[in-house]
Order: C-alpha cells, then structure tokens, then sequence
C-alpha cells in the first residue's frame, strides 16, 4: 500500500467515512508512514481552520428584503394569472389574527395567495421607529409617536412609554404595539403588558410593561403598526416617522424573575411557562415594582406580526397547556420517569381520563391487554404511542388513570414514535422529560450532547461568566446560583494573549476578570453592572452542552444544568442524575 | 428503565417540528414559512458568505434563494429534505454567478492575488460590533482560490457540517463521489495553501485556541 492509494482514504478516514477495511489499512499505513500522518494533520487543521471562520450575521434589511421581494413576485404574478390558483383554494392559512382580520389595508390589492399574509411588520406601510435611547433627546419631537424615556434605563423591569402625538383608538394602540428584541436579524416579540391611556383630546400614551424583565444589554424595536392604528378622529390610519429604540444596559437592578409558581416539578405536571408568555395579571405583580400601575389590567390577546413564528408557536403551546387533559404514561418504578404526557385514545374498553388522577392500585393482573394509544405529545409534537407489553407487575402507579377501575395495572412499556430524531440523555434528559416547560422552549435537540473543551469558568456576585474554547464565545449568565431562573446573553471572545487590559483594583476578597473574561467585562458596562466583582479566580471546568432547536442546554461541574432559552431566559436544575450500570 | 424508546429514523436530522413546517408552509402558510426563515437565514447566509467571499453577493443570493424556495416549496415532494435542498438552491445559485463571472473575467481566478473579500473592513464587518478577529482572512482567500466545486464540498463539509450523504444531497452526486471530491478539494487547498503561505496549513501556531488538531485515532495507534 503506497501513499497514492492511501491520501484519497485519508480524507474519508478523517470524516468518519471509511469502512472497517479501510480504517485498518489506514492506520497501519499511518503507524509507518510521517508522510501521511503529516497529511492527515494538515487535513485536520484545514477543517478547523475553516471551522474557525466567522460566522457572518446578516444584515436586519435581509429579512425585510426577502418578504419585499417575495410578495412583488406574488403580486406580480396575479397579473399574469396565478399559477397554483387551483392548490390554493383550498389552503388553510393560519394567520395571526391580526392579519385575517379584513381591514388589512396593506393587502387589499393584492387578492389570495401567500402575500395576503405577509408579515405586515415588515412591509410597506408599518412604522419602524427608530431610536436610541442614548441618542435619543428631542430628537424625534415630530414624529406622531415617541418614546417617552429619555434617560439610559435603569430598571430592566421598568415600563417604557410611547406617547402618540394623535388621538388614537385605545384598542388599536395596545393591540398593534409591538416590543420585539433583536438578537441578530431575529426579532422576538415580547410579551408586554400594554395600557393605553388618553392624555388629552389629541394625545396618549401607551404603557408597555415586561411581563418579566427586559433583557439587560438587549436591543429592542418598539414597533407601532401606524397603518392599524387608527386615529380618534376618524377612520384614519396614523401617520408618521418610523422610530426603534435601544435598551442599553446602562443600570440594571433586576431580580431575575424568581417565579415561584413555575419551580420545576419533576412530575408530569404541565408547569405553567414560566415568564413572558400568556399575559396574567398574577405576572404583572410579580414583574412590576413600580408601584403606580392598576392591578386589573386587561389581559388582551396580543396580535403578533408573522415574524414571529417562534413566539406565537410557543404561545400556542403555553396556551394549550393548564386545563388541557393529560394522561400520562408513566415508568412504574420511577413516578418521575415520565416520558410523553398523552392524551389517549385507548381501545379497547377503557374510556379516555377526563382528569389527571394518581392512583396506586395493587394486583395481581391476569390480562394480557393489548392497547394502541395515539397521543398527543405536548409538546414538541404529535406522537404516535403503540403501547404494547402488559405483563404486570404487582404494584404500578399511574396517572391519568381511567374512569374503569382497571383490573389490571399494565406495565406500559411504551414504544414510543418520539417526535424528536435525537432525544436527550442523562441529566439533560431526565430535565427534559420531566419539566414540560422546558421542552415546551427548547424544542428537540438539534445534536448530541457533548463534552465541551476547553472551558473556563468564573462566578461573580451577580452570576457568572462561561467561555466555550472550541466555539471561542464567552456567555454572561445573570441571575443568583440557586436561583430558578436568569438572563443570558452572550459575546465572541476576541481576546488575544497581550492583548491589554485596563485594571480595576477589586476591593478585598473579590477579583477582577482577566483575559477574555476581563476583555467582555471591561468593554461591556452591561456585564459589569450585571455581574458586579468576581468572587474567585476563573478555573477550568468540566462542561457538557446540547444545542436545541431553540436554545441549550449546559451542565456544569457543579452539577447544574441550565436550560439556556433562545429568548434570553435561562432555567436552573440540580443534576439529580444517577449514571446507571454501564452509563 | 423499563421504557424502550425507538426514535424515529427517517427523518435524520429532521424533526416532525420542521415537517410540520414545511407541510404548512406548503399550503400557504406564511407563519410556517417564517419559521423556516428563521431557521436557516443566518445558516444559508453564513454558507452563501463563505462561498462568495463578500457580503454584497451574500445577501444578493441569500435573497434569491429564499424567494426561490418561496415559489418552489409548494412543487416539492412530501418527504422533502428542507435542509438540503435550501442549499441546493443556494449553491446553484453561487455557481451560476461564479461561472459567469469566470466568464466575464477571463482571467483564471489564481491570478487575483488580491481579493478584496479577504480583507474585512470596517464597514464590510460580517459579525458586527464583536467581531471576531479574522486571523481567518487568509483562509478565506485559499478557499476562493479553489475551484468553485471543490471550495463548496469543503464549505458545506467543514462549516456548514454535513454528511457525505448531505453533502452528496445538496450537490446530486453519490456518496462516494462526495468522498472523492473532499479528497481532491482538500489536496488542492493544501497546494493552495502551500504555494501561497509557504507552509503548510496548521503548521505555523499563531492560531488562536481553537485548533483541536492532536488526532485520537492516531493518538490511539
């Protein structure tokens, strides 16, 4: 075997893509040849070294232009005659209220068809108002709405103020202002709390409350819809500039939204999502220390622009979950072991739960029931369950229990089409499976989990700062280490080695971060108010992470996981996973 | 544990969530197909980036692949491979404008010892206000200095992070044409590399931390 035959084996050796054959033919190549182990090594680094390439951030007009220039083609089309007329008949097009609403003055023109529902907050008539808080004094005076908060903020569960220079109609005012962070070129909508109220005969002003906290460091577009909104005076759409605004994390004294109606129960229990979704006047107390705010605010249904798919599908979800019916399947062993809440369909002879109830039934079963349940998994999706097996054991314990006495408890070994193509394992899992909210906001894994190196650590008096070697990016985690919930942001690392420093002298026993740490920490007002001093010098710890369809999950060595939420939320577990036999 | 869970396997990386997507979005449903946007746009933007070299022509085809996909979705069959077939739309895409300007050009592409592209400037600033340092200009440059084919299987290979089965998806070629492909892309880079920097890659350690180039398997030998 000459070096010619093995450089092309080489490649797919390294990609994992050679057969058994090959890769020992391969390695013995290797155990001789300086060559091709030397080949291999420049593989290897052109790999990372393309790995290594920025991840560029497209531009926020990107998305705009996209949905610009799909719905010229649309309506473009329809001159011409519309080719899928026949298939759209019959489309169902599930918008957000707002757009299915008839007097979508923007669409009018444009027929059926896709465009109808383009996101109008991205099209024509909205109005994106643009500012700065910090840039922002008098400014804008012309614009018929402005934001009344002139100073940089300094409580990131403050309500901000946009004052409408016309008299508008009140419902249309809190329905179509919308709050959406800007993380990259994604947008996601907030949930806010929105009162209008009337200032005068040709003024008001829109109060928008967090329903937790906004996220310190956070960039945010108050985005006020001026083609729905619909002036006092007559029938009138609102004019005016368009305007946005920043949240710099000038101050910040938040309290991490310490929830104490969503603590994570490891039982089947549908929790309550706990911050920033469904509007419920027991959240504004909770997210609202200025005091002059009147309790009974009306919970409204917050129309959302398209662009938030993200938002509105978890919405849904959170929505659906209280009062829904759940039955549960549920390991015999371990109550806590659940793995798919259903809402089943048993066939035959047993009637489906109308409530969750926990019975303990002891027998000694004789059947042998065979049973299909489809379920419904809540979330991510929707599962197929073929229960099969029912060889009972003596005691078992099931919820959702049926409204027949069962005579036999089955032991449901549940074979289980899992909406997910990767399920989470260990400590990630048993979170996972146990705490619907989590999977509810993180959705699937979109990979295994794996070992994180190299890493460093370091806690502060406000939280602590991790850094990922491999991804070279520095996470801000906010939010006291045993509280249920924080904020997390997160930056490139760009430290060099030389790279100078300024100092600041750490009063006694606390540190000042230094290296990559100190370079964010620094550089980022935000991340010092936030995190304050470091309580000890950084170390390295032993880390795993999972990326998620909509967030991560980190496990640090304390054995802490968090469930790091794309919205900028974290949540905190205990690890409570025991390794088994063979784990 | 008592519970055996099968996992569903015919959807790789697919999740029901993104079938659900894309079955909605094929009926017109234009929330589902902002969520798909959502999804891909920093991703197919990111790979259309790294092939073309520049922020300009990314967004240009990023843009056009996304309208394409718009008009397109309803036409494709039920068991689509949205990942795949996203960047298929992409890469066809960069291929034409490459080869056209290849065209236009004619001069070979090695002849350009400069590129504009490699050299990010403050205003050409791919990561905004954070960015990274790019001691990876020069990779960029090799990677424009390859040809167009090989310089996408290397992209989609080692940034984008697909299978030769992936990669042999976006591209319509086999499998093993794909194995073959990596081989003679990562040979020419190597040249590339070579020729342009005087050694080889990996071989100089002004590298920022993240070369995890020490090799199990070869440690483990």
């Amino acid at each position: 075997m000459n070096c010619t035959e093995i450089r092309p084996l080489l490649s797919s050796y390294m990609d994992g893509e050679a057969t058994p054959e090959e890769r020992t033919r391969v390695e013995r190549h290797l155990l001789r040849c300086q060559d091709c182990h030397q080949a291999l090594a420049e593989y290897r680094a052109i790999g990372s070294d393309i790995r290594a390439l920025a991840l560029p951030v497209p531009p926020a007009s990107l998305r705009r232009d996209v949905w610009k220039a799909i719905e010229a083609r649309e309506s473009g089309r329809r001159v011409f005659g519309n080719p899928h007329t026949g298939t759209r008949k019959t489309q169902t097009v599930s918008l957000p209220r707002a757009q299915s609403r008839s007097g979508a003055t923007i669409f009018t023109n444009i027929g059926n068809g896709w465009a109808k529902a383009l996101p109008a907050a991205l099209l024509v008539g909205g109005l994106l108002l643009v500012m700065s808080v910090l840039m922002l004094r008098g400014t804008i005076a012309t614009s018929a709405a402005q934001l009344v908060e002139r100073e940089p903020l300094s409580d990131y569960s403050q309500p901000i103020h946009v004052k409408f220079n016309e008299r508008v109609i009140r419902e249309d005012a809190e329905k179509y202002t919308y709050v959406r962070r800007m993380e990259g070129t994604t947008l996601f909508t907030e949930t806010v709390i929105a009162k209008y109220e009337s200032t005068g005969n040709t003024s008001g002003e829109l109060e928008l409350r967090p329903q937790t906290s906004w996220v310190p460091g956070a960039t945010y577009e108050v985005y006020v819809a001026c083609q729905r909104i619909r002036t006092g005076v007559a029938d009138e759409v609102m004019q005016s500039d368009p305007l946005t605004f920043n949240f710099s994390a000038a101050a910040y004294t938040p309290t991490p939204t310490n929830t104490s109606t969503s603590t994570p129960t490891p039982t089947n229990t549908l929790v309550p999502v706990p911050p920033s979704f469904t509007p419920e006047p027991t959240a504004i107390a909770q997210a609202s220390p200025p005091a002059a705010k009147t309790p009974g605010v009306p919970t409204r249904t917050q129309t959302k622009p398209v662009a938030v798919a993200t938002v509105i599908t978890t919405a849904t979800a959170a929505a659906a979950s209280p009062s829904a019916p759940i039955g549960s399947a549920t390991v015999p062993a371990k109550p806590t072991d659940i793995v798919v809440a259903v809402t089943p369909t048993i066939t035959p002879s047993i009637s489906a739960p109308t409530k969750t109830v926990t019975t303990v039934t002891t027998v000694t079963p004789t059947l042998t029931p065979a049973m299909t349940v489809t379920a419904t998994v809540r979330p991510p999706q929707t599962a197929t369950v073929v229960s099969t097996t029912s060889t009972a054991t003596a005691t078992s314990i099931r919820k959702g229990t049926p409204t027949v006495t069962p005579i036999a408890t089955p032991r449901v070994s549940v074979t289980a089409t899992l909406p997910c193509s990767i399920i989470p394992a260990r400590g990630f899992g048993q979170v996972w499976r146990s705490d619907s909210s989590v999977r509810e906001r993180v959705g699937c894994p979109a990979a295994p989990e794996d070992r994180v190196t190299p890493t460093a650590y370091q806690r502060f008096q406000g939280g602590f700062l991790f850094w990922r070697g491999d991804t070279r990016t520095i996470y801000v985690f906010r939010g006291g280490s045993t509280d249920t919930y924080g904020t997390w942001w997160q930056f490139p690392d760009t430290w060099q080695e030389g790279d100078p420093l300024p100092s600041k002298t750490p009063p006694a026993k606390l540190y000042a971060p230094i290296r990559g740490f100190g370079k964010i920490w620094y550089n980022n007002e935000s991340v010092q108010i936030a995190l304050g001093w470091a309580l000890e010098p950084e170390s390295n710890t032993g880390a795993v992470w999972q990326q998620y369809e909509r967030g991560n999950a980190l496990w640090t060595a304390d054995r802490t996981i968090r469930f790091m939420y794309s919205d900028g939320l974290y949540a905190r577990f205990d690890d409570t996973f025991v390794p088994g036999p063979g784990e | 544990m008592s519970i055996s869970v099968g996992m569903s396997v015919s959807g790789g990386a697919l999740s029901i969530d993104e079938k659900s997507w894309i079955a909605r979005a094929r009926e017109g449903d234009t929330v589902a197909f902002e969520a798909i946007y959502n999804r891909y746009e920093r991703r197919l933007y990111a790979f259309v980036y790294r092939l073309m070299g520049n922020s300009e022509d990314a967004y240009d085809l990023t843009q056009d692949t996304f309208v394409k996909a718009y008009s397109a979705l309803p036409k494709t069959a039920p068991d689509l491979n949205l990942s795949a077939w996203l960047h298929r739309i992409a890469s066809n895409a960069c291929m034409d404008v490459l080869r056209r300007r290849k065209l236009i050009r004619w001069l070979p592409w090695e002849t350009f010892d400069t590129n504009p592209a490699m050299e990010p400037t403050a205003s050409d600033d791919p990561v905004g206000e954070y960015t990274q340092v790019e001691t990876s200009g020069e990779v960029q440059a090799i990677l424009d200095k390859l040809s167009p084919k090989n310089k996408m299987s290397l992209v989609l290979k080692e940034y984008q992070g697909m299978s030769c089965d992936e990669i042999g998806d976006v591209m319509g070629m086999s499998r093993s044409a794909v194995k073959s492909l990596l081989f003679r892309a990562r040979e020419e880079f190597r040249q590339a590399y070579l020729a342009h920097y005087g050694h080889a890659p990996g071989a100089e350690s002004d590298e920022p931390v993240n070369r995890n180039s020490p090799d199990r398997e070869v440690g483990a030998i």
